[in-house]
């Protein structure tokens, strides 16, 4: 059985209405309402929100049965989409209005403020006025095999070749660069996107003031340039946040770059450590920079909160490095000797990441309670999410809105040690990001 | 309502419609923000302050975001405008919901930070409108009981241990660097020559040179109002200013930071947390910031030379130590000193090539030569570049022509004003 939780910024009511789209609890005579969506789907049955920061993760979607699987989710601050298989049918699930007997988009994505939709892989929509398809923006000749969309800027990938649209102003003409590479993924920042290649390199290109192309400079690329720091190894995912960037290696470790100043790297920030701890607060601050300390930045503390944690289980891990406000060159996080990475996601100043033992992770900016902690206290270290160790839920992925995050569980006590092959295959390419 | 809490209201327009003006145009904001900025309007008019407040923060985190998306200079001003008006709701909204009788310190002390953070942020609207919200806070403060008492306590206090270092007026060149200047190439200094004078012998040669004797009726070098560590702290303790953190601008370490004034100097001038980093208010026009602070300083006469009218008036305070390397800037320049020294050399721009100024975009006006430690390898025609220098003084202004090189270091605990003309 699978679930998905909501965290973070809802002043949108965005939870509200997508409750709505899917009891129908609408005018029942707005036809243009899905009103059929499969018993296996169902929404939560709680009561209606109306907190704007949702800290508590809240139920969105459970699957009954574990043949269904995510397609895909995409958020905005204001609208989700997720994308479901059932029975080989498609179902869409959004806070956005959904016409009768709409396909499956085959991706969803999207680019500053609107949900993007790309139909038969070559006709692509950006929502509008309530709708989810809204507008056509733009009908390619040739297969859209990845989408991802900065604050200005819409990336379509089709094979060795990359168009680019701009939105603002308005929507112009496409801009095409031919590549000598292979896409297996794309994710964007608010400036910037990440390509990661079938043969495990990484490029990048857009605005790189806060370091988070990864070439060891602040300067804007127009073209995708390779990141060379992380050509010796293989990176299986990336995932990049508003202006941060994430990748994976086969291997299962972490690799960071891009702004820090609200700890969304991981990696100890101004903002949020300190050199001088208070007092009667000193024992909950652990050391959070190189031992011993280095000469021209100090000592630095950072401020860990496990005291009202459950589960017992919970750990920060803290980089004894820095404090780092921009990191211009990717560098490795350390997790400890067991742990390896399997999923990556970014917001707008915050990452969350699942290891293979089925755990959440989450560090940066939460103002609106977005690290799932329960609280709204920012962090510069990752730190276990203590929610679903509780609940004994394994998290097998993680999406992130601009200021909010959205986990993919499932039940834990369903996963059996007789080991079904089946389930694991589905538990390793149920979704894919963006 | 108090009083007060009308006297603030009536410094806003008097309705939601009126306030939305404020936004020249909409078409680059996006419809998310203008839906929750006008349910924060709506909330704010009709007197829910408490969520109104609520509302104000997503508008100005995201409007923050997208200041800081792209460029600054590319970014369209109505976001600038957007953020100036949730800063104003907001500051309001906080002194509202307030229930406690009396301003206090602290939430003075926020209130401010949210209107500085408006006017750092923002662009200027409703003539100026956080301006004369700060005045009317200011005022509030001023004459609340609790001001009252904790001022007297405070300069008691300070009073006690007033700041060691400095009690000597800013020892002149203290600290273990002392530096020589080559009286060949010394600066020279002219005592107050007429327009005429310096016009046809400095400015039309684009002759560096120090006029003294200029600066004896400044109210902030001279007089009972002259400006110390606690005058300024009195005028300016509570407003935030940016400040930059690290050795200089060309380093990988180096960072901006916001903070006030009174925490700039506690960290960075008296160094009471034992903070390894340098930290220096630079390049910040604080005048417009703090009207009371502009009345001390005079433009120069000289200024008038130009064919421009508007002069930029920034700034300089921080510890010794701080370094501006080597750049250029592309106006006239009088660099004066209100307290403390500096190091500076010039180059003139026959030497442009001689100081490998940077190929990018950011950084062209910088050159990539460290003054204190050149590499000559990579830099070989630097040996040949000449170069005036000197120790500029209180009470001392340095003309410096327009694209000149120039590199600074202080060498003590300093507050110059530079005045940026054409």
């Amino acid at each position: 059985m699978w679930i998905a939780y909501f965290c973070g910024f809802d002043g949108l009511a965005i939870l509200r209405r997508l409750k709505k789209q899917s009891y129908n609890e609408t005018d029942k005579q707005d036809e243009s309402i899905l009103t059929d969506l499969p018993e296996c789907v169902k929404t939560a049955d709680k009561a209606v929100v109306t907190n704007i920061k949702v800290l508590t993760p809240e139920e969105i979607l459970e699957l009954k049965s574990d043949s269904d699987i995510v397609q895909a989710c995409t958020a905005t601050l204001n609208e989700i989409v997720i994308t479901v298989l059932h029975d080989n049918e498609n179902t869409i699930l959004s806070s956005l209005k959904v016409e009768k007997e709409m396909k499956r988009p085959e991706i969803v994505s999207t680019v500053r403020d609107k949900i993007v939709t790309v139909f038969d892989n070559k006709r692509v929509h950006h929502s509008h006025d309530n709708s989810l398809t809204g507008k056509l923006m733009n009908s390619a000749e040739n297969q859209v095999l990845h989408a991802g969309g900065t604050d200005s800027t819409l990336f379509l990938v089709e094979e060795k070749k990359l168009k680019m649209i701009k939105v603002i102003p308005e929507i112009s003409l496409p801009i095409e660069i031919c590549v000598d590479f292979c896409v297996s993924e794309i994710s964007c920042g608010k400036e910037h996107a990440l390509i990661l290649t079938n043969s495990g390199d990484v490029y990048s290109c857009g605005g790189g003031s806060r370091g988070q192309l990864g070439l060891g400079h602040v300067e804007t690329r127009e073209q995708p340039c390779l990141v060379e720091d992380l050509t010796g190894v293989r990176m299986k995912c990336v995932g990049a946040g508003g202006w941060h960037s994430m990748a994976i290696s086969e291997l299962g470790d972490l690799y960071v770059w891009g702004w820090n100043e609200s700890g969304q790297l991981g990696l100890p920030c101004r903002n949020i450590s300190t050199q001088s701890p208070p007092a009667e607060e000193r024992h909950r601050y652990q050391l959070a920079s190189p031992e011993p300390a280095d000469k021209a930045t100090g000592t630095w503390f950072t401020c860990v909160h496990l005291e009202n944690t459950v589960s017992g289980q919970c750990e920060a891990h803290i980089q004894r490095v820095g404090p780092i406000q921009v990191q211009s060159e990717p560098t490795i996080l350390d997790f400890g000797e067991d742990v390896t990475l399997v999923k990556v996601a970014g917001g707008a100043r915050h990452s969350a990441v699942v290891t293979g033992e089925g755990h959440l992770l989450t560090t940066g900016w939460n103002d609106y309670g977005q690290l799932c902690h329960e609280d709204v206290l920012s962090r510069d270290y990752f730190q276990s999410v203590d929610y679903f160790l509780q609940h004994r839920r394994t998290v097998k992925g993680v999406f992130c809105g601009p200021w909010s995050t959205i986990v993919l569980c499932q039940n834990y006590l369903r996963r059996e040690p007789s080991g079904d092959r089946n389930r694991s295959v589905i538990s390793d390419h149920c979704f894919c990001t963006d | 309502m108090s009083t007060n809490s009308k006297t603030l209201l009536c410094i806003l327009p008097n309705c939601k419609e009126g306030l939305l003006k404020g936004i020249k145009n909409r078409q680059f904001l996006d419809d998310v923000l203008l839906e929750m900025f006008n349910d924060c309007c709506t909330a704010f008019y009709i007197g829910d302050f408490v969520s109104a407040i609520e509302l104000c923060k997503p508008v100005l985190d995201y409007t923050w975001e997208k200041l800081n998306t792209g460029y600054w200079k590319d970014v369209d001003v109505n976001w600038r405008y957007l953020y100036t008006l949730g800063s104003a709701v907001l500051s309001i909204c906080k002194y509202i919901t307030d229930t406690r009788s009396d301003m206090d310190e602290d939430l003075y002390r926020d209130i401010t930070k949210t209107i500085d953070t408006g006017i750092l942020m923002g662009a200027p609207v409703f003539d100026n409108v956080l301006d004369r919200l700060m005045h009317a806070f200011s005022d509030i403060y001023k004459n609340s009981v609790k001001s009252v008492t904790v001022n007297k306590r405070k300069l008691i206090d300070e009073g006690k241990h007033i700041d060691a270092k400095t009690k000597k007026a800013f020892p002149s060149a203290a600290g273990s660097e002392k530096i020589i200047i080559n009286s060949d190439k010394e600066i020279k200094r002219c005592y107050r020559p007429s327009l005429e004078t310096f016009k046809h012998q400095y400015l039309d040669n684009h002759t560096a040179v120090i006029l003294t004797g200029l600066m004896d009726h400044w109210p902030a070098v001279n007089g009972s109002k002259s400006w110390s560590l606690d005058r300024i702290r009195s005028m300016a303790g509570h407003r935030l200013v940016p400040v930059e953190i690290g050795s200089k601008y060309t380093e990988e370490n180096w960072t901006q930071s916001l903070m006030t004034v009174s925490e700039f100097i506690e960290k960075f001038i008296n160094n009471s947390s034992g903070c390894t980093s340098t930290g220096y208010l630079a390049q910040h026009q604080l005048f417009d910031q703090i009207p009371e602070m502009r009345e001390d300083i005079i433009i120069p006469d000289y200024c008038c030379l130009g064919s421009e009218d508007e002069v930029d008036i920034n700034a300089w305070f921080g510890p010794q130590g701080t370094v501006s390397p080597l750049h250029q800037d592309p106006k006239e320049n009088f660099l004066t000193q209100v307290f403390g020294e500096k190091y500076i050399r010039l180059y003139s721009t026959d030497f442009t090539k001689h100081v490998y100024p940077h190929e990018t975009m950011l950084l062209k006006n910088t050159s990539q030569v460290d003054i204190e430690n050149p590499d000559f390898e990579r830099f070989p025609l630097f040996r040949n570049a000449s170069y005036s220098e000197c120790i500029l003084k209180a009470g001392e202004m340095l003309y410096i022509p327009k694209e000149h090189w120039h590199f600074v270091k202080s060498l003590s605990i300093s507050f110059s004003v530079s005045f940026w003309w054409k």
